[in-house]
């Protein structure tokens, strides 16, 4: 009897054990919900290799990837402080996120972030650019960060118009490689321009538009060796902030530099300016046709510089472009998170990722990779890639400090200096009209620097 | 002795054999059942009951999303032409005069942005747009095709709890959008090009035969909109003023990445599912003209050729293109009312796989119940061997029992065993105990009237000799063996060559020879 329950024990566990057989990993799937903020080309290159993960990797480790696609890194912050803070309204923190250092270090401090040196080998980071890990790199000497594309600033500019402008009035292409030359360039075109239609006065077009006029100032403040950020506050009584107010409040104020809440290949694409500077990742928002106001069109063709400088100034450029982060859940959910990263940044991936775009790659294979696995690049990717190459042999490159309230400084900047300079242009305009440019410059702007400098 | 005479004597082969055939016939018969009653086909059973399953989900989503664009946009002409008609009369203008009026028109497109803002978000739609039969420069080459209007599109139709949706302008006035601080799409144009747009002449011309708005809008076949890599599918309805004069038009989009995350398939059973919302012609899926929903294998099999439909394995369709063959399902989708002027135009949404995915999937499924029979097949032989052995153990305990000990009162509990050695205890008992018992000398004395070829048969089978063995060592045929048995057992009063040996045994144990005592 005792051998028959056996025997029947034995039956059962052989029947059990066929269910069991089964991989466990591929039956029990895991959900891991990723939220990003790239669009266009690249969310629909980020929504293919997902797709391709998900039926490959995926399927065969149990892993799906959920994408949540946001507007913009800011949104992404809001939405992540009010999921830390668990305000009303507030959605479910993802597993991944694409997010800026300083958004992680809101949620690091918060204890939210998986360490990514405890599921990346040494061997598997030291694939990647040294300097673009470090970025990642918060504080307490964890790595949080992992790098996915990386950008710097350069400078678009519409070679169609600027031939005509260079050929009229003589100036040249070196002008344009130092603020101060594009200043003069600026003041000139705007003449030119005015020039052309003799029956209206103080019409002259805007030269130059400068979609972050935060970059800016981080930017001609590194190169004048200061820093822009101190101690989380802004460093306006440095001698470096009166270099950003000449270079951008006192000619937007005459209608050299554009005033504009959004980015300048918006601009361009009506030619109402002729060079943007701006991220090298808005490469594809660059349309081939300027349309003007009475809907006739012409080809618009690019050259993209590298970022300028200030004369005797040091060359150096921001480095953007954040990376995606692990949020610390379970361990089922951490590695899964972890293997989807791993394979989204290996070359192959990356390469596939950033080609065609103004982003650059992360690890050093997909940099040297070129021609078949980046892509056929048209004239725009192409001058664009000769730029980063000269930036990449010849400037330095910052990123910006990791701190808590950066978001809020960047905005609050960006918004009251726009705010001033577009209410002094204003006031500008309408003493044009009983006054001459001069007389109007000087009683519109006379003692606006101190009293910024102080406001803020 | 040969190796089949000794199986022959194994009761525990026997059993053994026996229960081998009844799991053999079991499972036969199980999978009998299963063929009959259709199930051995798992996996194309499954595959249908999933496709229709997953067919009337998407069809069900699908026709309500329609529909509820379809009345959206007819609600957003009427409230257009409306508020068009009243701008244009208070400037006594006509819709003609707007020609060469770049500030008119723009006047009348920035007023309309809010109401295009607000009917994109409601319409859940990936773009709104509105389209004036008017130009802001005649003066330029192929101005007639030339259209003013305004054209917003929610560039993420997937965004989760955002307060305001990513809205790029790709036509319009670029004013507009510095205004009120919207990007210019990538492929922004100032004016729609209408040259080959049938979604703004049709809905136009018909407008002119029909007054009943709700009968006039019109879904556009799936295409590429100007300079742009996304399809989209566009449904339109005429503006029309309180007089029947033909403003424009105005409608929504379906982008290619709203239709497909509206209504992705299950990718869990085959990867390579997907979903078409066609336009349909003589039995065929218009693929060109389509929408698809797929994941990212999917993608890659499907190209803009024709698929031609047929009946497949009922209930399900078969669909063919040059390179490929589908199997699935489709319903037509009903996009317009009844009196629609374009009632004619037929869509179907389908929902297929590749065939040889299916194929596959069937064979691993009936594969998995080879593996499954096999095993319970295995399963059973080594039970059949267990109880074999079980079933045998109180015989070969009986047997043992009685040869050490005949006269032992100890049992085996199986009924028939025991009266067996009970008979056998008593009988040789009477036989041994009594040389001249009655029942030897009977079988002696019936010995004695076998001819003497029977008598030859018979000492060979005394000696264990099979029948053909007899046969072969008298040179007889085995009939003639056959029949000289049947006589002798008949005249010795036995039934069994088994018997003939007990009595011969019982007369050796007794100490009698046979043969002294017939002699």
């Amino acid at each position: 009897m005792k051998k028959i329950m056996l025997s029947l024990i034995i039956l059962t566990l052989l029947f059990s054990g066929c269910k069991s057989n089964e991989p466990l990993s591929a039956k029990n799937t895991v959900t891991i919900n990723l939220w990003h903020n790239y669009g266009g080309d690249m969310k629909d290159t980020m929504d293919a290799l997902i797709d391709e993960f998900n039926e490959t990797i995926g399927r065969e480790k149990g892993i799906i990837i959920n994408v949540t696609s946001i507007t913009g890194s800011a949104t992404i912050h809001e939405k992540l402080k009010m999921a830390v803070n668990d305000e009303p309204g507030a959605p479910d923190l993802p597993d991944i996120t694409t997010l800026y250092p300083n958004t992680a270090y809101m949620l690091a401090g918060k204890g939210l972030l998986a360490d990514l040196e405890s599921h990346f080998s040494k061997e598997d980071l030291a694939l990647f650019i040294p300097e673009f890990i470090e970025e990642g790199r918060l504080p307490d000497g964890r790595l949080y960060v992992l790098p996915i594309g990386k950008s710097t600033e350069v400078m678009f500019l519409n070679t169609s118009i600027f031939n005509r402008f260079m050929k009229e009035t003589g100036v040249s292409y070196d002008d344009l490689h130092t603020f101060e030359g594009i200043l003069d360039l600026a003041e000139k075109y705007y003449k030119w321009t005015d020039d052309q239609t003799p029956d209206l006065e103080n019409d002259g077009k805007t030269f130059i538009n400068y979609d972050s006029l935060f970059n800016l100032a981080q930017t001609i403040f590194k190169q004048s060796k200061d820093d822009f950020i101190v101690d989380g506050t802004l460093n306006l009584s440095s001698p470096a902030f009166e270099k950003v107010w000449k270079n951008y409040f006192e000619p937007a104020v005459k209608g050299y530099i554009a005033i504009y809440e959004g980015y300048g290949s918006d601009l361009i694409k009506t030619g109402r300016v002729v060079a943007n500077v701006g991220s090298t990742a808005g490469v594809l928002f660059y349309s081939d046709i300027v349309t003007y106001e009475d809907n006739t069109t012409e080809p618009a063709e690019f050259l993209i510089l590298p970022y300028p400088v200030m004369e005797k100034g040091e060359k150096i450029a921001i480095q953007r472009g954040g990376g995606m982060c692990i949020i610390k859940s379970d361990e089922a959910r951490e590695n899964a998170a972890g293997i989807f990263l791993k394979w989204f940044t290996s070359p192959e991936q990356n390469i596939r990722f950033v080609s065609s775009t103004g982003y650059i790659p992360v690890t050093q294979k997909a940099v040297n990779m070129d021609g078949e696995e980046a892509g056929n690049p048209d004239g725009k990717t192409s001058s664009l890639k000769d730029a980063i190459k000269e930036m990449a042999e010849k400037y330095s490159f910052f990123y910006t400090p990791v701190i808590e309230n950066f978001e809020e400084l960047e905005e609050g900047f960006n918004k009251s200096l726009k705010g001033w300079t577009m209410l002094c242009r204003s006031e500008y305009l309408q003493h044009l009209k009983d006054m001459d440019e001069n007389e109007a410059f000087v009683k519109v702007t006379g003692n606006r620097y101190e009293e910024f400098v102080n406001q803020r | 002795m040969t190796v089949r005479d000794k199986i022959k004597y194994t009761l525990r082969v026997r059993m053994f054999i026996f229960l081998i055939i009844l799991v053999i016939t079991l499972l036969s018969g199980v999978m009998i059942v299963l063929f009959v009653s259709g199930n051995i086909t798992a996996g194309l059973k499954e595959s249908q009951e999933f496709i229709l399953f997953e067919h009337a989900r998407i069809f069900k989503n699908t026709d309500s999303f329609y529909d509820n664009l379809a009345a959206e946009a007819v609600s957003f002409s009427r409230s257009l032409s409306l508020r068009i008609e009243n701008h244009m009369r208070e400037k006594n203008l006509n819709i003609g005069d707007l020609n060469d009026k770049p500030e008119l028109l723009n006047e009348i497109l920035s007023e309309e942005l809010y109401q295009l803002v607000l009917y994109l978000q409601k319409s859940k739609s990936s773009g709104a747009f509105m389209i004036l039969d008017a130009t802001s420069n005649t003066k330029l080459p192929g101005w007639e095709h030339s259209k003013a209007g305004l054209y917003l599109t929610n560039m993420e139709p997937n965004i989760i709890s955002s307060s305001s949706p990513t809205i790029y302008v790709i036509r319009g006035n670029a004013h507009i959008a510095y205004k009120n601080s919207l990007p210019l799409h990538p492929r922004w144009r100032m004016e729609f090009n209408v040259e080959n747009a049938p979604y703004f002449r049709l809905p136009m011309e018909k407008a002119l035969e029909n007054t009943s708005l709700s009968n006039l809008y019109y879904w556009s076949r799936a295409f590429y909109f100007p300079n742009t890599n996304e399809k989209i599918m566009i449904c339109s309805a005429p503006l029309i003023d309180s007089e029947g004069n033909v403003l424009g038009v105005c409608g929504f989009d379906v982008s290619y990445m709203l239709f497909k995350l509206l209504n992705i398939p299950d990718t869990t059973m085959y990867t390579k599912i997907f979903c078409l919302l066609a336009p349909v012609e003589n039995n065929t899926l218009k693929v060109d003209g389509s929408l698809f929903s797929g994941g990212y294998s999917a993608r890659s099999f499907i190209n803009d050729s024709d698929l031609k439909f047929s009946t497949g394995k009922k209930p399900l369709y078969k669909y063919e293109n040059n390179e490929n063959t589908f199997l699935g399902y489709h319903e037509f989708i009903k996009l317009y009312p009844e009196n629609s002027a374009f009632a004619d135009n037929e869509w179907a949404l389908a929902l297929m796989i590749p065939q040889e995915d299916i194929n596959s999937y069937v064979v691993k499924t009936n594969l998995k119940f080879i593996y499954l029979s096999s095993l319970i097949m295995v399963l059973g032989i080594i039970v059949s061997f267990i109880l074999s052995k079980f079933y045998i153990l109180p015989i070969t305990r009986g047997i043992d029992m009685f040869k050490n000990n005949p006269k032992n009162n100890k049992r085996t509990n199986i009924v028939e065993i025991d009266e067996l050695i009970e008979f056998l205890s008593n009988r040789p008992d009477k036989v041994s105990s009594d040389p001249n018992s009655a029942i030897l000398n009977e079988f002696l004395n019936n010995i004695k009237t076998l001819t003497p070829a029977e008598r030859s048969v018979f000492n060979l089978y005394a000696q264990q000799y099979t029948a053909r063995e007899i046969a072969e060592s008298l040179y007889l045929s085995i009939n003639t063996v056959k029949t000289h048995t049947k006589h002798l057992y008949s005249k010795l009063n036995i039934t069994s060559k088994e018997e003939l040996i007990l009595y011969v045994e019982m007369l050796k144990e007794s100490g009698k020879d046979i043969n002294k005592m017939l002699h």
